[in-house]
């Protein structure tokens, strides 16, 4: 029998589901879902039932309209939808009959589970945990007797006693890499661009979501210090810069020096990562590629975390073909290449042309602005330079990089992020899209050397964040875009929880494992412990074995009993044993010496606690097991 | 052991006078050695009063036969005080109840007033009459015989005194085989007649004895009990009380004893069960009918 509420429970728990799985469904596969939905509840109130045909050809045309959708959308999205199809019609042949029930609190398992593919915030998780028990309620209504609703506590007790081995089977079990990967191609990049133009930073400035988080072992470095490289651009079409092809991988060089930092980047659905300076050293699925940057092997398209050791020293050098790429200028500035050749003549080693570039840039009444002018096409970078002087991190880095290239010095624009909130007392850094930043690199004596015209033109920009070196009526443009601390401190604690879910729970994997096996093994303590426990495991399991087996034996045999005497014939339930080894002598004779040699030793064993007898009974019972094999 | 197959000797020479009904004279003897009493209901002859006698005589005890009429009063059952004129003094005389086994024959013709000093004579093991107690002999059984109640003249036995009988029998027809053996039989005399005592008063106490050490297993009081508690859920009968089971532990005692065995077993419980609830559960019910325990029996599922 099926518990009325069973049907209720399944719809409401699908309703949630659908509310939950949003971003995996298309728009017309939530309202068919809906609709499904509020029918079967409509059917159910009003107690009538909808005939399978009209089901199963529901169901065929769902099927046809999802294969005709799969070009156009995500495999796996596809796939999500089928399953959460299936769930919603298999509510319809739920009868009194539990095979159907049974199948649908499976698939609904899956269902739930496929809400971690989406997204893998803590709140998310929360929900999904939520969701499953709910379904775990359900799998109870199915074996509860149908009056017993509630959950009672002895089943919370099991639930409780069951955590703890979930803890362990987490955190102990190997952890295997995935079957196989999902490839979200349709979703749209976020982040940095592939390209950046004068004014390009200005979209992401305007966005406070989390690009990514990091946590710094030992030493923090200064808030100056804070320049997360993302991306070199190395081409200068004369309005963007253009990403530079960057070949393979590169050979670190292993110092122990430096700061040692883990980051859990949110997914941007590109390849490239965020570091400091020089890496050298790396954790995690990342390699480092050319001009000291770090990538994925995949498209970040989940949370993300990897560990980086930098020796906060400059990105050194890679080969003369670097140097030489970074000087090419395709697109004249005539004003521009004028004054770079006048700074040159007066400071000829690199160095000292950047601190002229720096004096430049302070005395001639530059401004910081996310509204910059527009400039024409032609000849942008004079534009900046003589005409508006004002503008964004984008134009200080692309006009500070023609600079320098017009006065003979390698130099290349490098996007990433710069600084970042320290949240959760200092616990970590938050780095937000809006921190994105753009600044140069120039070649001197084998070292990329920083040079951000922002610092000198907007020093507070680095050292508070960006709203603090924008005017007035900057600021309030901005916080049209974030409502700043309107939801004060809480927001911020959530933040940090969320935090510590993604690098304990979600970022948990293999390397993680072996590093904690490879940390146990080496303390000795730990394997007197494990073993003095195992032992007590072990001990305790004996113990309640042999008592067990001490209450149970009665049981054991009875049942026994029953077992190998079923061939001869049942017994029935209020009948005693005697009685039914009694009329199996009646019934069989030639058996009956046997029987009654069971009889009596059973007898003496249950009713006169001759533990002894016990042999005899089993013995007594094989014989007469084989025999009745034999005739037959 | 001599005790015991004294008792299978006696049990043996029971069966020569009441041919045909094995069952109820070993129920009969196991009330008798688990020291309660009882109750045999049936038509009239059909060999109750055959049975108490036979019962009374092979015991070799002190017994007494009083048969109860409607002008019956209690003083002539429990005796009353005599002026003598010698000693100028009341002395009290004995009346039929002390004795070690008292048959009250036709139970049901006395008067209410008559069976209730009866029955607390037989709860309570002594008599009190003008102030004074006196104990009863020991062993003390009472066999009581009582018509069915449709029969006229009668004064049925409320609930509460029919508790007070471990068991009730019901001795109902022989078949035709024994029927006609007892016809062959029939030379004029008395099958009683030279039935000889086969138990002492001393064995018949050690044996009573013996019935309280019988082995009774966990598993089987739990039998019982669920019998007990299924009686409880019952709307159809009232329902066993503590008494009654502790009735029914003593019963099965007595009834492994008989077989020989020093530990019970279920098919023990079952054996006594009809004649020591039916009677609680159904007190209306009268001769044969055991339908309401056979009924609990088959509802209970007895793993043992």
């Amino acid at each position: 029998m099926l518990n009325p509420i069973f049907v209720h429970i399944a719809l409401l728990l699908q309703l949630l589901l659908l509310a939950l799985l949003q971003d995996g469904l298309s728009w017309w596969s939530s309202l068919v879902l809906l609709c499904i939905l509020l029918f079967k509840y409509a059917t159910v109130r009003a107690e009538k039932t909808v005939r399978m045909m009209t089901v199963n050809m529901l169901a065929v045309l769902l099927c046809l309209l999802l294969l005709s959708q799969l070009w156009q959308q995500d495999m796996q999205d596809s796939m999500l939808q089928l399953l959460f199809f299936s769930a919603a019609l298999r509510l319809f042949s739920i009868t009194s009959d539990l095979r159907h029930a049974k199948k649908l609190v499976w698939v609904q398992y899956f269902l739930i589970s496929t809400g971690f593919m989406l997204n893998q915030s803590l709140w998310f998780a929360g929900a999904v945990f939520l969701l499953f028990f709910c379904n775990l309620y359900l799998h109870y209504l199915l074996f509860a007797p149908v009056q017993r609703r509630q959950f009672q506590w002895s089943e919370f007790r099991l639930l409780l006693w069951v955590m703890p081995l979930c803890i362990a089977l987490f955190v102990l079990f190997p952890r295997l890499p995935p079957l196989w990967q999902t490839d979200r191609q349709h979703q749209a990049q976020t982040g940095l661009a592939d390209e950046l133009s004068l004014g390009g930073l200005e979209r992401l400035v305007q966005n406070d979501s989390l690009a990514f988080r990091v946590e710094f072992e030992k030493e923090k470095p200064p808030q100056q210090e804070l320049y997360w490289r993302a991306k070199v651009f190395e081409h200068f079409n004369g309005q963007d810069w253009l990403p530079a092809l960057l070949p393979a991988s590169q050979p670190l060089s292993p110092q122990q020096a430096g700061y040692q930092y883990k980051l859990v980047v949110e997914p941007h659905f590109q390849r490239s990562l965020f570091s400091l300076g020089q890496v050298n050293q790396f954790q995690g699925q990342v390699r480092p590629i050319a001009a000291g940057l770090i990538e994925s092997y995949q498209q970040i398209n989940r949370r993300f975390s990897y560990g980086l050791r930098s020796d906060g020293e400059a990105v050194a050098q890679q080969n003369n073909e670097e140097a030489i790429r970074n000087l090419i200028l395709r697109h004249s500035n005539p004003q521009a290449s004028a004054l770079a050749v006048q700074l040159k003549q007066q400071h000829p080693t690199a160095s000292a042309y950047a601190k002229a570039l720096y004096q430049y840039f302070q005395n001639n009444q530059f401004s910081y602005s996310l509204r910059p002018p527009v400039l024409n096409k032609q000849a942008q970078i004079d534009q900046f330079l003589f005409e508006h002087r004002i503008g964004f991190c984008g134009h200080y880095a692309s006009a500070a990089s023609y600079l320098f290239r017009a006065a003979g010095i390698p130099a290349r624009v490098v996007g990433g992020y710069q600084g970042g909130s320290w949240q959760g007392a200092g616990d970590y850094l938050q780095v937000l899209q809006k921190d994105a930043h753009a600044w140069v690199e120039y070649l001197d004596q084998g070292r990329w050397r920083r040079f951000d015209a922002t610092a000198i033109v907007a020093p507070l920009r680095l050292t508070q964040g960006l709203s603090d070196a924008l005017s007035l009526s900057e600021r309030q443009f901005l916080d049209q875009f974030f409502q700043q601390g309107m939801l004060g401190d809480w927001l911020q604690q959530l933040e940090w929880l969320d935090y510590y879910w993604s690098v304990w729970v979600l970022s948990f994997d293999q390397t993680e494992q072996r590093f904690i096996w490879r940390h146990l093994k080496s303390l000795p303590w730990v394997w007197i412990g494990a073993a003095l426990l195992a032992f007590l495991l072990l001990a305790l399991v004996v113990y309640l074995l042999l008592q067990h087996k001490a209450e149970n034996q009665n049981q054991a045999l009875r049942l026994l009993m029953l077992k190998r005497l079923k061939p001869y014939g049942e017994k029935v339930g209020h009948q005693t044993m005697e009685a039914y080894l009694q009329n199996l002598m009646l019934s069989h004779p030639h058996q009956s010496k046997a029987l009654h040699q069971l009889l009596l030793a059973y007898q003496s064993f249950e009713f006169a606690e001759q533990h002894e007898q016990l042999q005899q009974c089993r013995k007594l019972l094989r014989q007469l097991s084989k025999n009745k094999l034999g005739s037959a | 052991m001599a005790e015991i197959q004294a008792l299978q000797q006696l049990e043996q020479k029971l069966n020569q006078v009441i041919l045909g009904k094995p069952q109820a004279v070993r129920l009969a003897l196991c009330c008798l050695l688990s020291e309660g009493h009882l109750l045999i209901e049936d038509l009239p002859g059909l060999g109750k009063t055959t049975l108490a006698h036979a019962l009374a005589l092979s015991l070799g005890v002190h017994y007494k036969r009083v048969q109860f009429t409607n002008d019956m009063l209690p003083a002539d059952l429990l005796g009353q005080s005599v002026f003598l004129r010698d000693t100028q003094e009341f002395q009290f005389r004995n009346g039929p109840i002390f004795s070690q086994i008292l048959l009250a024959d036709e139970i049901n013709r006395a008067s209410p007033r008559t069976q209730s000093a009866l029955l607390e004579a037989m709860e309570e093991k002594q008599v009190s009459i003008d102030g004074l107690s006196y104990a009863l002999p020991k062993p003390f059984f009472v066999i009581a015989t009582q018509n069915p109640l449709f029969h006229a003249g009668t004064n049925a036995l409320p609930e509460s005194q029919l508790d007070r009988f471990l068991m009730r029998l019901a001795l109902g027809f022989p078949d035709l085989q024994t029927e006609k053996l007892i016809l062959q039989q029939d030379h004029g005399q008395s099958r009683l007649e030279g039935l000889a005592p086969c138990l002492d008063e001393l064995q018949l106490m050690t044996l009573q004895q013996q019935v309280v050490q019988v082995k009774v297993s966990d598993a089987l009081l739990d039998y019982l009990l669920a019998l007990v508690t299924q009686s409880r859920q019952q709307q159809d009968c009232l329902p066993l009380s503590p008494r009654a089971a502790k009735a029914l532990l003593r019963a099965t005692k007595a009834f492994a004893l008989l077989s020989g065995r020093h530990f019970a077993t279920a098919e023990d419980v079952q054996q006594v069960f009809p004649s020591v609830a039916e009677h609680r559960l159904n007190p209306g019910s009268s001769r044969d009918n055991k339908s309401l325990s056979l009924q609990l029996l088959r509802q209970v599922p007895c793993p043992l």
